[in-house]
């Protein structure tokens, strides 16, 4: 029992130790609420971690690698059953996202993050990691007891490393003798479009918080009122970023997020408020938290909607970016928690209106054409509304059951192509892709065959000149607030299309089919013998033999004789 | 995997000598041949280790027949499964691997006295037996039925779930296993809550749900490889059952049923066979204590007939030949709501606290043939204590070990800690391009074109690309997008011409070189192009340079 117990105690005393001593990690908490021209709000919340780690990021791996846990054990606010996992599995960069729902890109502009439907996970490891497939599927499996997801379902059948569409969005080693370590091999991206996202995703997603879903914005995250949106998304978001400007030191960074869509056209009434959404008002913010906030977009305010923010906020802020104007209104939460719970509400002044939409530059659509149940055809259709041409990356993937000559394997690889476009100014294009359905196992089929096979999104990446109706952070930007005045040259965006589903042929399994089966065989195999005793007689024929049988024969005879003839 | 019979792979039975030695010496006037065992193959063995030892070894299935040496008993081969001396076997079972550190109030006198009065009677239990002996305790909840209609069974797993929750076992020592999504369903009006009752007064799906195998992992091998713990080297902690000789283990089955099987998924089904012997190998790995089977099913009672491990207590909603019914109705989701047996069994239990006194045998009433329009099956052979002396919390509820320590332990000692204090050389990190230079793939774009368009010609079914050059781009008329929705069913069209909001000019919002007037609110507008290599300029109001305008 002793044994047990000074590891233990030595742990608690080191905790205790670096409680006291001060930490070299913090935790921001913010909240972003954007009404959309469509009538709908787009809440976004994001929970950042970022913890400056002493040492590099490389020396942080080699050291778990040899003594495992042994750094990831003294995290303070970062999450440590996710930290075992990453560092067990030797991850640099991990983006998961569980979603339900579509999201329009037309109307509701450019997420903080991209997430197709269900769930969908890339990791980059280090470069170290020696057998890659292993580590994969001890990742998902670790992932998916971790956040009660089927991520477990993700093998080397529906993973891919793709060339161009995904890069590290953390930092990579460029010091000189170190190889360029951004190689593909070490990327795994899969999809799993048929996951369901509830509750049960919900609760370990906020036990990974500092404040658990005590205290703070992850309050507000309750699982009867998210689950009731029109988009909902939770994503985990890990990466390695500089801890100084010259960037020879790096830090950890977690980003927790979660994406809503909210429906108030439906509504008497256009007014909305955190109570309204969220089913109760703002208790405080996390006593953990560095940076407490919440955001509210207003720059359709006084356009064609006039809408006042009651209380008002703390403080306006004004964000060009990529030709973009934004206002926003800022709330701390501290300062306006101090004397309980407090709401923020959106009083119109107007009845349902309209807002001016200016719709995306880039966004596509993707249908499945075509009858029968042998072939079909993937139709990706690319819109560019902008007046010059835009360069993209296009990638389909598509599932190793309907086989195309494309470099992929059957039950062993998907097929997937990649594709650098340059498209036209004010265009469409229209991709297609003829594929077959191919006819599984008995045993492959899923329980509920009839329903159809989902087939995760396609990506489109593309680095947009202007950030209309973009909100994602920059790339070297870990809160909301970075994201506020941060025009840079390209707005990299990463579209995912709709997951199909698809029909394959399907045995019957039902009862009926196989009764009429089993019978039709028992009366076949009862007719034939019947029939052939009925109608035939078996006759004794003489055998006719040419010579070399003859000659045979003689032979065998002859030896058997002798044979006799010896006993 | 179908028979769910013990089937080794590495054969790393060590067996208890040692402490087989040390309890002889303190039990001398025990007979040592109560200890043996004898097995299917006619052999008899110092004890069970060594049956699943020599099982291994030869690769045979190996199980015990009887306790004793062989050939001193009965020699039938189906002597475990016909007879019922399991609660001999299990006896003498217990004595061997759990019993012994419990059991020192009692000699080994009165013991094998024991076990030889239950190999012919029904067992006169003493009273010291009755006392629980568990440290942990664990539950595996299954729904097996996946659709829509099915919602009832999601709402009968979920409120055992919530009492046991709510009793104080902890969400890693549940298993809950569902195999459809209610509470999200597109069907359900309420999103993410499951109700037991129309009147909507409990919401047993809660708030801080953790389900363990969900959708198509609910299937008969990982049930019967979680119960038995063989299990892939990569699952995480939250999908095992970490039981061991101390657990109390309450397995809850519920889904539709036959007379000796339970469909999983509508598409396999586990039959009492499997699971008496998956049930038996997780008592020969000493898995568990104590088990509280239920299951709430047609034809209930048929899934326990076939056990053949010592204490389990099982309960069933039906007998053979008897339907498990439903509740009630909800017309608001339109399906039933949850089943007759576990409505009354929640009902029950809501009314238990975790200090409460309440009996398993007053839960083995709880629903009446008048309520539950079938009869309640129980089957309590196998189970040594009676229900009547043991709390419901036993299996319901939690128990903590609390370890209480007099030795002091020095925390102020110097801890020792892995610092490697290597001087790193100096590094550079930068941030990697998002998006590749575009420069040096224009001539593998035309490449790629040119490759694929021969293999069009190639193969006329291959993959299209329609490549428009740049040249005959300045010549063609630029035009607005063309509508999707000819073509496909697209999600969204996008508007071929805005509603007019008010009196002026208004840009098109694809096209910087279109622009509208609107006489009025409401009105249909005007379109209007710029001329070539001028765009529209929405703030004065003109045909402007493209230079001065934001597009």
């Amino acid at each position: 029992m002793i044994h047990f117990k000074i590891p233990l105690l030595s742990f608690i005393f080191i905790t205790f130790i670096k409680c006291v001593s001060p930490q070299n990690d913090f935790f921001d908490e913010e909240l972003m609420l954007k009404p959309l021209p469509s009538n709908h709000v787009y809440a976004y919340f994001q929970f950042t971690t970022v913890w400056e780690t002493t040492k590099d990021a490389t020396t942080f791996m080699k050291c778990v690698i040899k003594y495992k846990y042994s750094i990831i054990q003294h995290s303070h606010l970062f999450p440590r059953g996710l930290g075992e996992i990453i560092s067990r599995h030797n991850v640099d960069e991990l983006h998961l996202t569980l979603t339900k729902g579509l999201w329009h890109y037309q109307k509701w502009g450019y997420p903080y993050h991209d997430a197709g439907p269900g769930a969908e996970i890339t990791t980059w490891f280090h470069k170290d990691v020696k057998n890659v497939d292993d580590e994969w599927k001890g990742l998902t499996n670790a992932l998916a007891g971790l956040f009660c997801a089927s991520l477990n379902f993700v093998n080397p059948a529906n993973s891919i490393s793709p060339e161009y569409t995904f890069r590290p969005t953390g930092v990579v080693d460029r010091s000189a003798g170190v190889v360029d370590s951004v190689n593909s091999s070490h990327l795994r991206y899969s999809s799993l479009p048929r996951e369901i996202v509830c509750t049960e995703n919900l609760t370990p997603f906020k036990k990974l918080l500092p404040c658990d879903s005590k205290k703070g914005l992850a309050t507000l995250l309750n699982s009867a009122y998210i689950h009731n949106t029109n988009y909902h998304s939770i994503g985990i978001h890990f990466r390695v970023i500089c801890s100084n400007t010259i960037c020879t030191k790096t830090s950890l960074e977690l980003r927790q997020s979660v994406s809503l869509i909210y429906d108030t056209v439906t509504d008497v009434s256009q007014d909305w408020s955190i109570r309204k959404f969220f089913g109760m008002g703002i208790r405080g913010a996390c006593p953990l938290a560095t940076l407490s906030n919440i955001y509210i977009d207003i720059s359709s305010n006084n356009t064609n909607q006039i809408y006042e923010l009651v209380p008002s906020p703390s403080a306006k802020i004004v964000s060009l970016r990529g030709g973009q104007l934004n206002e926003i209104a800022v709330y701390d939460i501290r300062s306006h928690s101090s004397k309980g719970i407090f709401n923020i509400q959106v009083l119109y002044n107007t009845t349902h209106t309209a807002g001016l939409n200016y719709p995306s530059i880039l966004y596509a659509n993707r249908y499945i054409i075509g009858y029968g149940q042998e072939r079909g055809s993937l139709v990706t259709k690319i819109y560019n509304n902008y007046w010059q041409t835009l360069d993209i990356i296009l990638l389909e993937s598509i599932p190793w059951y309907l086989p195309r000559y494309l470099p992929g394997k059957e039950r062993k690889s998907p097929y997937y192509l990649e594709l650098i476009l340059r498209l036209p100014p004010q265009s469409v294009t229209k991709f297609s892709i003829e594929m077959d359905y191919s006819f599984l196992k008995w045993q492959e089929y899923p329980p509920d065959a009839n329903h159809g096979f989902y087939m995760g999104p396609a990506i489109i990446t593309a680095l947009l000149p202007i950030a209309r109706n973009y909100t994602p952070l920059p790339l070297d930007g870990s809160t909301i607030t970075s994201s506020f005045n941060a025009s840079r040259e390209g707005y990299l965006v990463q579209l995912r299309t709709e997951s199909l589903l698809i029909s394959l042929p399907t045995p019957d399994f039902s009862m009926p089919y196989n009764v009429i089966c089993l019978a039709c065989t028992a009366v076949a195999l009862a007719f034939g013998p019947l029939h052939n005793i009925s109608t035939k007689r078996l006759v004794l024929k003489r055998v006719e033999m040419d010579w070399k049988e003859k000659l045979l024969s003689f032979l065998m005879k002859k030896i058997v004789k002798s044979k006799k003839k010896q006993e | 995997m179908k028979s769910g019979r013990p089937r080794c792979v590495t054969c790393t039975y060590r067996c208890p000598r040692k402490r087989e030695r040390v309890r002889n010496r303190t039990h001398r006037d025990r007979d040592p041949s109560a200890t043996m065992l004898c097995a299917t193959n006619n052999i008899t063995y110092p004890s069970w280790c060594h049956i699943v030892k020599d099982a291994c070894v030869t690769g045979f299935v190996l199980e015990t027949r009887h306790a004793g040496p062989c050939n001193a008993y009965d020699t039938s081969p189906f002597y475990i499964e016909e007879d019922n001396t399991s609660s001999n076997y299990g006896v003498d079972l217990a004595d061997e691997d759990t019993r012994f550190e419990e059991s020192l109030s009692y000699n080994g006198q009165t013991h094998r006295s024991l076990a030889l009065s239950c190999a012919w009677e029904v067992c006169i239990i003493p009273d010291n037996f009755a006392k629980t002996g568990h440290s942990n305790n664990w539950a595996v909840l299954v729904d097996t039925s996946r659709f829509w209609f099915n919602y009832r069974h999601v709402a009968n797993v979920l409120s055992i779930y919530r009492s046991v929750k709510r009793l104080g076992i902890p969400d890693s020592q549940i298993i809950l296993m569902i195999a459809d999504d209610m509470a999200c369903n597109p069907r359900n009006p309420r999103p993410a809550t499951v109700f037991n009752n129309i009147k909507q007064h409990i919401n047993v799906y809660g708030d801080d749900v953790e389900v363990d195998y969900r959708g198509y992992e609910v299937t008969v091998e990982n049930f019967v490889r979680l119960l038995t713990g063989r299990l892939a080297p990569e699952t995480p902690r939250s999908k095992k059952l970490l039981t061991d000789e101390g657990s109390n283990i309450l397995i809850y089955l519920t889904g539709h049923g036959g007379n000796g099987f339970l469909k999983f998924q509508d598409s396999e089904e586990i039959t009492s066979k499997e699971l008496g012997d998956a049930l038996e190998q997780m008592w020969q790995k000493r898995r568990y204590h104590e088990i509280l089977f239920i299951v709430d099913t047609c034809q209930a009672s048929s899934m326990y007939e076939k056990f053949y491990s010592p204490n389990i207590l099982a309960v069933a909603s039906s007998l053979v030949g008897e339907d498990s019914l439903s509740h009630h109705l909800d017309p608001a989701i339109g399906v039933y709501i949850i089943d007759r047996y576990t409505y009354y069994a929640l009902d029950f239990l809501e009314k238990v606290e975790p200090s409460s006194s309440k009996t398993l045998g007053e839960f083995l009433k709880v629903c009446p043939k008048h309520y539950c329009l079938s009869t309640v099956g129980v089957r309590k052979d196998l189970f040594r204590r009676d229900p009547d002396k043991v709390p419901v919390t036993d299996f319901f509820g939690s128990l903590r070990p609390i370890e209480l320590t007099t030795s002091i332990i020095n925390v102020l000692s110097p801890v020792k800690t892995n610092k490697t204090k290597a001087i790193e050389p100096e590094r550079k990190y930068s941030y990697v391009a998002q998006f590749p230079d575009m420069n040096p793939f224009s001539t593998l774009i035309v490449i790629f074109t040119l490759c694929t368009l021969s293999f069009t010609k190639l193969n006329e079914e291959y993959v299209q690309v329609y490549q428009i050059e740049l040249n005959e781009l300045k010549k063609m008329k630029q035009e607005p997008p063309e509508d999707p929705a000819i073509n496909s069913f697209a999600t969204e069209p996008p508007p071929l011409l805005p509603l007019c909001t008010s009196t002026g000019y208004f840009r098109d919002s694809f096209n910087c070189k279109k622009f509208y007037h609107c006489q009025h609110a409401k009105a249909i507008p005007m379109g209007y192009y710029c001329k070539a290599n001028l765009v529209f300029n929405p703030h004065t109001l003109s045909c402007d340079n493209p230079q001065y305008v934001i597009c």
